[in-house]
């Protein structure tokens, strides 16, 4: 396929071999998710269940055929393997972040990384081209994230910047190494670390940065000068490039102010911090959008989104408005490589123990944690510090929220109350509530994590509340629907898939948009590298007739660059193929229907703010707010039922059936299944 | 760190013919169809003093002084230029893969004529250094070639490499004074390339070339490169970083509007 | 006096306030609320100047902080036993709304300058100034 260099590196840390993977073999699963997967599969499936810190625990790193290209967004980079974050069960699971490495990565003629094994001592990979050394990192290690980096540009190239540099392998590049690494966080195995790359793209879920950690792999460097990502038709790239900016998004400086959408959305969108009047917007490879920003201070540069907001409100409270303390508190989390969804649930989870009395100095969790300066940069620090010298409550933390209450013994009550905010295997809530936002959480509860994939999240959520707000409604819920009822194919013809009532969501048409996320992210996005911040991108106030460029989009860029000729809904199935995978796989790690379910207080605490979703009630289309929601148990025992119908998959156990995988292609998944009697 | 080498390509000097080697007959045998342009800088100094230099009474008045200086290149200078825009630009890097694309039929960082480099540790607007080849007036690439095979497109002006006559010398990506240099190897096909202004794009459904489109300009999202006639400042090379923000820009909280 | 103290006490957590603070990215975050006066900073923080247009183009920047007023009003009235400014407040929001969001909006103004004359008198009465 085009756009593939051909080749996937393999690293077997314990043996310290390196060795390489033909692409072909899985061009089936075309990128990214689907051939993570697939390669997670053949080398890991028959021996399941394993700990995430068995050695034997792969993690693979891979790119799509579009990344380097010039198709929009596309510079993700999907990570996955056996996770450290989720609770009870680790489950496979997925990382992704953005910025240039897997660029960098095809530039140097690859097209994803298998790691393999577990090194003896800490170790980096050193990637030039296609030469590839497995060095040494005692220097390294003890080191954070950024200052990893930096250390690796001065071993590499020579800390030059400006010139073109000659590689070891005789070729010339003006860029820097693109490197992915780990803090001490990550090195002490723990399940909160992230993977972090260049100064703010991180693959934060999963606890990747433990896993890292635990295979004493400190960081991947890439220098990539020698590969150049073939496409198959360069005219019809381009074209796709400009019709996209110009249907879908304009001109940033002239056009006139609109609902804007994923796709044509606003520069620095992303930058929740205190702007400074000297920055400029910062993008990822390729990406049109540029949600992040870098300023003259040089503080906060390339963070984003839950980066502010998992400390904003603290800072809110103690200041009365977002300070510069906000913006240090940032460039905190992207230096230790932390999960900042932890981080800030953690913090709430945290305070509210304080408030309660139950946490402090001298109390039953004692900590002394200065709560005097929540608010501060300072306190972020010394709460870091604790989890990186293991004292105080820093030790129980390095688990993540739900571990640490275990410790404390207040695991159960907590989640029945909602004081710990994880509704969904052991993962921190994202803001899209279950019980209000049910695409969000049912999606994470039927998957493995929060899904954290905003393509209904823009308008479904943020459209309303902004119109409430304001009063204002340039587009109606009954557009939005009946958008949705032309875009979501296969399931096209239904505008009820997109009713957010309290009988929508468990009907038969919310089954229907559920299985399409599922597909459509595991494919068009995880799969093809799209970003989830672009696309898809459905509702739109600057296309026509407030339409946006999905399913059209991904298309005309994807076959554009391969050559294939694939339509919206064959790539769909490609991504149902993966998802049944992907739950063949948690089926070996224990999955079954009866675990499946959201923490306590999902079902019995009601939702207590507004939030504005589009509902269908008594015959009329409206934005309506579903605070006082509860999900209701044997409703949604009841949609889980019709889930697993819908998805060929036995309503008794919930794991996918031998008819349902044979018409896949996946006969080998139905095979060791049925060996391990697990087969639906 | 950036090696702090904005401020040397800024101060570029172009002796008159003065260093330049014109040597061999390629050079001296170009047709020269456009004729070498002066180049007329101004200088507009404002000087506020208390003295008159035409009355003896002394009074406060402003002095603008203009200096003319004429740089009588010795080839004919390009019909077009590409200039940048280094503080709106957002490091996504697509002209780089949009300028390979249409030259090469692939995407390469390698590959691409115009380079972004992207510091994420640095402050603004020191993070990001946006070159493009200037289509100097007095082209030390051309001056350097022992083949010929950089020399001038005689219809127009543009610098431009023959690559058959390319014999992979690298004497040119030496003399070019562009940091980074903006001769580029191309070490797979054994010649040089380099900006042309998008004369040479089979890859592309565009025309190109000074009356024409480029893809650089037509790919960035952002239009921080633009494609001009004139010919920009040459003795510090500064008509070549311009300012392409609107107020708008600054209104939409993007950035500075004014430098 | 003793209103003051009380005014300006930290209740304990099952009596605190719940408010929302609700942002285009990060979803909505409820927020405990344990005194008077941080509830003012609250409000303070709550941004209502915004058009639909900065929400949504400028989004970046554009919070939706939020808090129910009638619950503001009852919280300051039973727990913190100020009735009189529970009333005045209640009086300026003028009863329940199908869109909560919009009346925060155009009421939190008046309301927050009703709270801070509390916040600055019950200061005064502590502090021993007039």
């Amino acid at each position: 396929m085009k756009g593939h260099m051909g080749k996937i590196l393999r690293v077997n840390l314990t043996n310290k071999t390196v060795k390489t993977i033909d692409t072909k073999q899985y061009e089936e699963w075309v990128g990214g998710h689907g051939i993570g997967s697939a390669i997670f599969w053949d080398l890991v499936a028959s021996q399941l269940p394993i700990s995430p810190y068995d050695p034997k625990n792969v993690v693979t790193i891979m790119t799509s055929p579009l990344t380097g290209t010039l198709a929009p967004s596309t510079g993700r980079t999907e990570v996955q393997g056996i996770g450290l974050q989720s609770y009870p069960i680790e489950w496979f699971t997925r990382g992704n972040f953005g910025g240039r490495f897997g660029m960098m990565l095809k530039n140097a003629g690859w097209d994803g990384i298998v790691i393999e094994g577990k090194a003896d001592k800490p170790c980096w990979i050193n990637i030039v081209d296609d030469d590839v050394d497995i060095a040494d990192a005692s220097d390294l290690w003890g080191l954070d994230a950024w200052e990893t980096q930096e250390e690796i540009w001065r071993k590499v190239s020579g800390g030059k910047f400006g010139k073109w540099i000659e590689t070891s392998t005789g070729r010339y590049t003006t860029q820097r190494p693109a490197v992915l690494t780990i803090s001490q966080v990550g090195e002490l195995g723990a399940r909160i670390a992230s993977l972090v790359h260049d100064a703010g793209n991180a693959a934060g879920q999963g606890g990747f940065g433990g896993i890292f950690g635990a295979k004493n792999l400190k960081a991947i460097s890439v220098i990539g000068a020698k590969g150049a990502v073939e496409v198959a038709d360069p005219k019809a790239l381009f074209e796709a490039w400009k019709w996209a900016i110009e249907n879908y998004r304009g001109d940033i400086e002239t056009r006139p102010s609109k609902t804007p959408s994923a796709f044509g959305a606003q520069p620095t969108q992303g930058f929740w911090g205190v702007k400074e009047k000297n920055m400029r917007p910062s993008a990822c490879a390729v990406c049109p959008k540029a949600c992040r920003a870098k300023f003259r201070s040089g503080i906060a540069n390339e963070s984003q989104c839950v980066e502010f907001a998992y400390y904003s409100w603290a800072v809110s409270a103690r200041y009365g408005g977002p300070t510069i303390e906000l913006n240090k508190a940032a460039d905190l989390t992207q230096k230790y490589a932390i999960n900042n969804y932890e981080l800030l649930r953690i913090l709430v989870y945290l305070r509210t123990l304080n408030a309660m009395g139950v946490l402090g100095k001298g109390k039953a969790i004692d900590t002394d944690l200065p709560f005097d300066i929540l608010g501060t940069a300072a306190f972020v620090e010394e709460l870091i510090r604790k989890i990186i010298q293991g004292k105080d409550i820093g030790l129980a933390l390095r688990e993540g929220g739900v571990r640490a209450a275990k410790q404390w013994g207040r695991l159960e009550q907590d989640l029945k109350t909602g004081v710990l905010a994880y509704p969904y295997w052991g993962c921190p809530e994202h803001g899209y509530d279950p019980r209000t936002e049910a695409e969000w959480g049912y999606g994470s509860i039927l998957g493995e994590r929060d899904i954290n994939e905003h393509d209904f999240n823009f308008f479904v959520y943020w459209y309303p509340l902004g119109f409430m707000a304001t009063g204002n409604f340039p587009i109606s819920a009954e557009e939005c629907a009946k958008i949705c009822s032309e875009k979501l194919i296969p399931y096209t013809g239904d505008p009820f898939m997109l009713d957010y009532s309290d009988e929508g969501i468990y009907s038969e048409h919310f089954v229907k948009l559920v299985a399409w996320h599922r597909h459509y992210t595991r494919f068009w996005k995880q799969s093809v590298g799209f970003c989830d911040w672009m696309f898809a991108d459905l509702v739109n106030a600057y296309g026509p007739n407030n339409r946006g460029l999905t399913p059209d989009g991904e298309v005309r860029f994807f076959n554009a660059v391969t050559g294939k000729n694939i339509t919206f809904a064959e790539g769909m199935e490609i991504g149902r193929r993966i998802w049944n995978l992907d739950n063949a796989i948690w089926v070996l790690q224990g999955r079954h229907r009866d675990v499946v379910k959201f923490a306590d207080y999902i079902y019995e605490v009601p939702f207590p703010s507004d939030y504005p979703l589009p509902m269908y009630i008594k015959g009329e289309w409206k934005f309506a707010s579903a605070k006082g929601r509860k999900i209701d148990r044997a409703k949604f025992e009841d949609f889980k039922t019709k889930f697993y119908t819908l998805e060929g998959w036995s309503t008794s156990s919930g794991w996918p059936t031998r008819s349902t995988l044979e018409a896949l292609n996946l006969k080998y998944v139905a095979d060791l299944l049925a060996a391990k009697g697990k087969l639906g | 760190m950036s090696e702090g080498k904005r401020l040397d390509r800024r101060k570029f000097l172009y002796g008159l013919g003065a260093g330049l080697i014109v040597g061999g007959g390629a050079v001296a045998g170009a047709t020269m169809l456009v004729p070498p342009q002066t180049i007329t800088k101004t200088l507009s100094t404002t000087v506020t003093s208390q003295t008159t230099i035409t009355s003896p009474v002394t009074s406060t008045f402003t002095k603008t002084t203009t200096t003319t200086e004429t740089v009588t290149p010795t080839f004919a200078t390009s019909k077009g230029y590409i200039v940048v825009d280094p503080k709106k630009c957002v490091g996504c890097l697509s002209c780089m893969m949009a300028c390979s694309l249409v030259h090469e039929g692939k995407t390469s960082l390698s590959l691409s004529r115009i380079q972004v480099l992207n510091n994420p540790f640095e402050r603004f607007p020191d993070d990001i250094i946006q070159e493009q080849c200037k289509q100097c007036v007095n082209p030390p690439c051309v001056a350097a070639c022992p083949t010929g095979a950089l020399h001038i497109d005689p219809t127009t002006g543009v610098r431009v490499v023959d690559k058959e006559k390319c014999i992979f010398c690298f004497k040119c990506m030496k003399a070019c004074r562009n940091v980074p240099s903006m001769m580029i190897p191309n070490v797979e096909k054994k010649y040089m390339i380099k900006c042309d202004l998008c004369m040479d794009t089979p890859y592309w459904g565009e025309k190109g070339g000074v009356d024409g489109k480029h893809a650089c300009e037509e790919a960035c999202p952002f239009k921080a490169i633009k494609f001009v006639k004139e010919v920009p400042e040459q003795l510090d090379m500064s008509g070549y970083y311009v300012n392409l923000r609107s107020k708008r820009w600054e209104e939409l909280g993007l950035g500075p509007a004014e430098d | 006096m003793e209103l003051a103290k009380k005014v300006l006490s930290k209740v304990p957590w099952q009596d605190r306030l719940v408010a929302s603070i609700a942002h285009q990215t990060t979803g909505a975050m409820t927020i405990d609320i344990y005194s008077f006066e941080e509830a003012v900073n609250f409000l303070k923080s709550c941004r209502t100047d915004y058009s639909l247009d900065e929400l949504l183009m400028r989004g970046s920047s554009a919070t939706i902080n939020y808090l129910d007023l009638n619950a503001l009003a009852s919280w300051i009235g039973d727990v913190l036993g100020d009735s009189e400014l529970s009333q005045a407040i209640r009086e300026v929001v003028g009863g329940e709304s199908e869109n909560p969001l919009l009346i925060f909006r155009e009421k939190v103004k008046p309301v927050l300058e009703l709270m801070e004359q509390r916040l600055a008198q019950c200061k005064g009465k502590l502090s021993g100034t007039p």
